[in-house]
């Protein structure tokens, strides 16, 4: 039953939400310094957006890489054949912060629509 | 066992998952280099989340497919024409010094006919064809229905049979050795072109070159894959012609 859903678990979020932001998370994620795409992906795990399949990661990666935001390079692994590691470039840097300035403009704009009453918007 | 080069590049891979991620990305034509890139990532991940590659990316078919890697320029026709060129020589050859050996045997020149004309002219033309479009054939062959695949093999050995069976004019004789001279001739420039020209296939490439000499000798095996190629017409012309001359 939808009702009594968890709703406080990061599995909750609708999944809509989540194609929504889940580029400019990881590009963000991507900010902190050279990381692989598992760090990525637990990373934005742990922060609350739930589990972030590698059928969705990896080829967000590859397109993020394509737009010249993100650049790689291959590092040794934990006794694999290899790590990638992504940077961001420094087009990667000015359009994740223009993406977040506009992201967060826009989750205001949201977040001021739901909370005040109908009447008082016009 | 020597581990194959898919294993050594995913390891930690469920074999029957990487095999079908590196044929989903070769049918869609990606370089061997970029597919060795996929697997190793694909492999980092699994082996630090402990986790299955299906759990983590789904069927290894619908993963290559939203990758959307690039094609790569070794499927470029020419490239794959050049690659099928030693093949039809090689068959050109086997066939001729065999067909002569056997004619001869039985007690006279090889004497060509019509249908055999033809029917040498539908094979080649059909290699010919398979090399150019050799990623569609293969991608047919995995996904096609198998009935369909099934009659289309029934009507090509029609077309290769039936002009040997109804066209039996005879239009010319070869002596013994001008036609073993000519098919020895083919082989000897199909082996040559299988080991100078011949690009065999774009292997997969590790990211990062492997730390040991064992690995390392496993990953460019490819000159032995070329000299075996090589071999195999010569061979499969001498075994069936000595079985011909002594049967």
């Amino acid at each position: 039953m939808n009702e009594e859903k968890d709703r406080t678990s990061p599995e909750a979020w609708p999944s809509e939400w989540l194609r929504g932001c889940v580029e400019l998370c990881t590009l963000r994620a991507i900010a902190d310094g050279p990381t692989y795409g598992y760090a990525i992906a637990s990373g934005l795990e742990s922060s609350g957006f739930g589990s972030i399949k590698g059928g969705t990661l990896y080829p967000l990666l590859t397109r993020l890489e394509r737009a010249g935001w993100v650049s790689t390079t291959w590092g040794a692994g934990d006794g694999g054949p290899g790590r990638k590691f992504y940077h961001l470039t420094p087009a990667g840097v000015d359009h994740l912060a223009h993406a977040a300035s506009d992201w967060t403009r826009f989750a205001n704009l949201v977040t001021d629509y739901l909370t005040h009453p109908i009447d008082e918007r016009h | 066992m020597t581990p194959t080069l898919d294993h050594l590049l995913a390891p930690d891979i469920d074999r029957q998952w990487s095999d079908g991620f590196i044929l989903a990305l070769r049918l869609r034509g990606v370089p061997g280099h970029l597919i060795g890139e996929a697997l190793a990532e694909a492999n980092d991940h699994v082996r630090v989340s402990g986790r299955t590659a299906h759990d983590v990316f789904g069927p290894a078919d619908d993963y290559a497919r939203t990758l959307s890697l690039p094609p790569g320029r070794t499927q470029s026709r020419g490239r794959l024409a050049a690659s099928v060129i030693p093949s039809v020589l090689g068959v050109a050859g086997c066939a001729l010094v065999l067909w002569t050996i056997r004619a001869t045997r039985a007690g006279g020149e090889h004497l060509i006919t019509m249908g055999a004309l033809v029917s040498t002219a539908v094979i080649l033309c059909s290699l010919i064809v398979f090399g150019l479009a050799a990623s569609w054939f293969l991608e047919q062959a995995v996904h096609a229905n198998k009935a369909l695949i099934f009659v289309a093999c029934v009507v090509w050995m029609a077309l290769v049979l039936a002009p040997v069976w109804f066209l039996r004019d005879t239009i010319g004789a070869l002596p013994l050795w001008t036609g073993v001279g000519a098919g020895v001739l083919l082989l000897l420039v199909s082996s040559g072109m299988y080991v100078t020209v011949t690009a065999i296939g774009d292997p997969l490439t590790p990211p990062v070159p492997p730390a040991d000499g064992a690995r390392l000798g496993t990953l460019t095996s490819t000159r032995w894959i070329r000299i075996t190629l090589a071999l195999i017409f010569p061979l499969v012309t001498a075994i069936l012609g000595a079985l011909f001359l002594l049967v």
